[in-house]
């Protein structure tokens, strides 16, 4: 259970892992992975140790394949721009992260709230976020982005082993 | 841990009793991947990660990703041998529970119980596969 008391180890098993698999087939274009095992073990240990910097980090990290226009570069930049979409603001027929709290975990951490008699009860309705709901979405957010960047490198490393591993033999990251 | 019925939990069991061949094909094949340790002629120490994991897992999904982890490290490594059948296994185990109670909550529970007696399943047959090659 969470501060907020609600059972994240449940929403990691069943909806992150699913999101992180789909994440994964948005990202996987072919068979060579797109960046390499140091920049995977980078983007895990910022999502653990800064979770709110994890989109600043995958924004620069494609501004420099950008501008390195070397081979790959354009997958490597494709590549962090789907995880800063992901991690929001919502758009449209794209899988963020914000959507999968609002509709997953929003709605219990409410309910709790309620029935604790939380002063901000009855406040939460209506089409526009409360200051209160955009707080709650953020401190969430805080928590599952390690949870949920876990479960993506790990998945990634061990999809893309064998490439990884030829990889690091020629010299690669 | 959530309670479960007893009606439930004999479920769970007559499921265990119809997987328990599979299962113990599998410590055969740990031992043939991992061996033991010839010196101590104990467990090997991948072998008792994955059963301390399993154990101490607080969600599903940890032992998984353990599983995923071993086999990212190393391409051509024992987990790159054995790790494709644990993973099935596991994938089955989830199915399993799926079908054993449509309710997530429970679902989440029976995904535990099943791991921890399949992996205590596994683990036996593993020792007592080492136990008969040391006779």
């Amino acid at each position: 259970m969470n501060r907020l008391g609600l059972d994240l180890d449940r929403f990691c098993d069943d909806k992150l892992g699913e999101a992180a698999e789909q994440l994964f087939g948005k990202i996987q274009t072919g068979d060579k992975p797109p960046v390499g095992r140091t920049q995977i073990y980078g983007l895990r240990q910022i999502a653990e140790q800064g979770p709110s910097k994890v989109k600043e980090f995958a924004e620069k990290q494609g501004e420099r394949a950008e501008r390195r226009r070397s081979k790959g570069a354009l997958e490597e930049k494709e590549f962090w721009r789907k995880i800063s979409e992901f991690l929001g603001p919502e758009k449209k027929g794209t899988l963020t992260l914000e959507e999968l709290i609002k509709q997953f975990l929003m709605p219990a951490a409410e309910a709790l709230e309620v029935g604790a008699g939380s002063p901000e009860q009855g406040a939460t309705t209506g089409s526009r976020p409360t200051a209160h709901q955009k707080t709650m979405l953020e401190q969430l957010k805080k928590e599952v982005i390690p949870l949920f960047f876990r479960r993506f490198c790990v998945h990634y490393c061990h999809v893309f082993r064998n490439q990884l591993f030829e990889s690091a033999k020629r010299g690669g990251n | 841990m959530m309670t479960l019925s007893p009606d439930l939990v004999r479920k769970i069991e007559e499921y265990c009793d119809s997987q328990h061949d599979s299962w113990l094909k599998l410590g055969e094949k740990l031992v043939r991947t991992f061996g033991y340790d010839r010196k101590t002629r104990r467990i090997s120490t991948q072998v008792r990660n994955l059963q301390q994991t399993v154990v101490s897992a607080t969600k599903f999904s940890d032992i998984e990703d353990f599983v995923k982890n071993q086999m990212g490290r190393e391409s051509q490594g024992n987990w790159g041998k054995v790790g494709d059948d644990v993973l099935e296994h596991l994938r089955k185990l989830r199915k399993a529970s799926e079908e054993l109670d449509p309710d997530p909550a429970r679902q989440f529970a029976i995904r535990l119980r099943l791991a921890w007696a399949w992996v205590r399943a596994v683990v036996s047959q593993y020792l007592y596969e080492i136990a008969q090659q040391q006779m």
